[in-house]
């Protein structure tokens, strides 16, 4: 039987762990995707997902509209992904320019494609934080503005400009890798 | 979705996008490992069922070493060695329902409901908690927030909910 998300939240509220397990397997591939591409390793991503999910469980009291987990939660997300970034940077164990800080993706992509997913993920290292979260959670998640500016605290104006540099610069870097 | 875009992103941006789309899962690790964590997390009223999950994830052997550590639950009323008596109130006379939210119950409205305890509007509720600093509020009518003007604020910027932070001392009796 298919539950609901709002039904799942309820659940999950009541201390139903299966419910909670089945919101997190709704949500990891989006969420997963999300802070492995803001934060360039799968090891950081994970971690930060596990981190996630278990404060959105300690805290779904706080969800006041249960219909709207995954935004409520992509929230969180989105705030630990910057917190931990601002920790790497301190670290000096993330530095956006730094091609070997970027961890290249282990799935087995065409041949055809290699090269363009090296450079795209070398491109978006090198966007500044804000666009690249602005970016990503646009057009990779599809979220709508709306639901970007509840996501990231900023305003809609802001956010569109942020994704029309992310989406220039993106442009400019990897002109001449495609082909055909 | 989003709605329709101000500006199409150029044919290659398209292409990135499409590439970025097709990131591979992380896998059921994660949620087995946050599984595990609520389950073996040390801090009284944590609800723990749904172990039946864990074994369809193949985390069998983990949920019944998990099942067996002996879990506890805290309730008004109930108290164990150790733990000193906290007494929570606040004052919401329009309220019908009033429930206790913290770290010590897991965030959980159904777990620790206060009791009205006069006509003017005063809600009360008598927890057993082990010394520790927990973050809590309360939740009116099941979805207003309140915090408890007579702590300490503790602003959380991932919830953006105003929160109290009570401090146990241990005990000096």
């Amino acid at each position: 039987m298919e539950h609901t998300v709002a039904a799942l939240v309820a659940k999950a509220r009541s201390g139903d762990l299966n419910a909670f397990a089945a919101l997190m397997a709704q949500f990891r591939s989006s969420f997963g995707r999300y802070a492995w591409q803001m934060l360039g390793s799968r090891e950081e991503a994970e971690e930060v997902l596990q981190d996630t999910f278990l404060r959105a469980y300690r805290s779904l009291a706080g969800c006041r509209d249960p219909g709207r987990f995954g935004a409520w939660a992509f929230r969180i997300l989105v705030n630990r992904c910057r917190s931990r970034r601002r920790h790497l940077v301190r670290r000096d164990r993330f530095r956006a320019e730094d091609r070997n800080g970027i961890e290249s993706l282990s799935v087995p992509y065409a041949e055809e494609d290699r090269g363009l997913k090296e450079a795209i993920d070398h491109a978006l290292a090198l966007l500044p934080a804000a666009q690249r979260e602005a970016f990503l959670l646009k057009h990779v998640e599809g979220l709508s503005y709306a639901e970007i500016a509840e996501a990231t605290g900023a305003g809609i104006p802001a956010l569109k400009m942020r994704v029309l540099r992310a989406c220039e610069a993106l442009r400019i870097a990897l002109q001449g890798e495609l082909h055909g | 979705m989003g709605e329709p875009d101000d500006d199409e992103p150029a044919p290659v941006v398209r292409r990135a996008i499409e590439l970025l789309r097709e990131q591979p899962d992380l896998g059921p690790e994660t949620e087995r490992h946050v599984l595990a964590r609520l389950l073996t997390d040390p801090r009284p009223g944590l609800p723990r069922r749904g172990l039946g999950h864990l074994a369809a994830i193949g985390g069998l052997a983990l949920a019944a070493s998990l099942a067996a550590i002996g879990l506890t639950r805290f309730g008004p009323g109930s108290k164990a060695p150790g733990l000193r008596e906290v007494r929570f109130t606040i004052s919401a006379a329009a309220a019908s329902r009033v429930s206790l939210v913290g770290d010590f119950n897991n965030w959980n409205p159904a777990e620790t409901p206060l009791r009205r305890v006069r006509a003017t509007g005063e809600w009360s509720v008598t927890l057993p908690l082990a010394p520790g600093s927990y973050r809590f509020g309360f939740l009116l009518d099941g979805h207003t927030w309140q915090s408890d003007p007579s702590r300490p604020a503790a602003l959380d910027p991932d919830f953006g909910t105003p929160t109290s932070v009570i401090t146990v001392e241990h005990s000096a009796l």
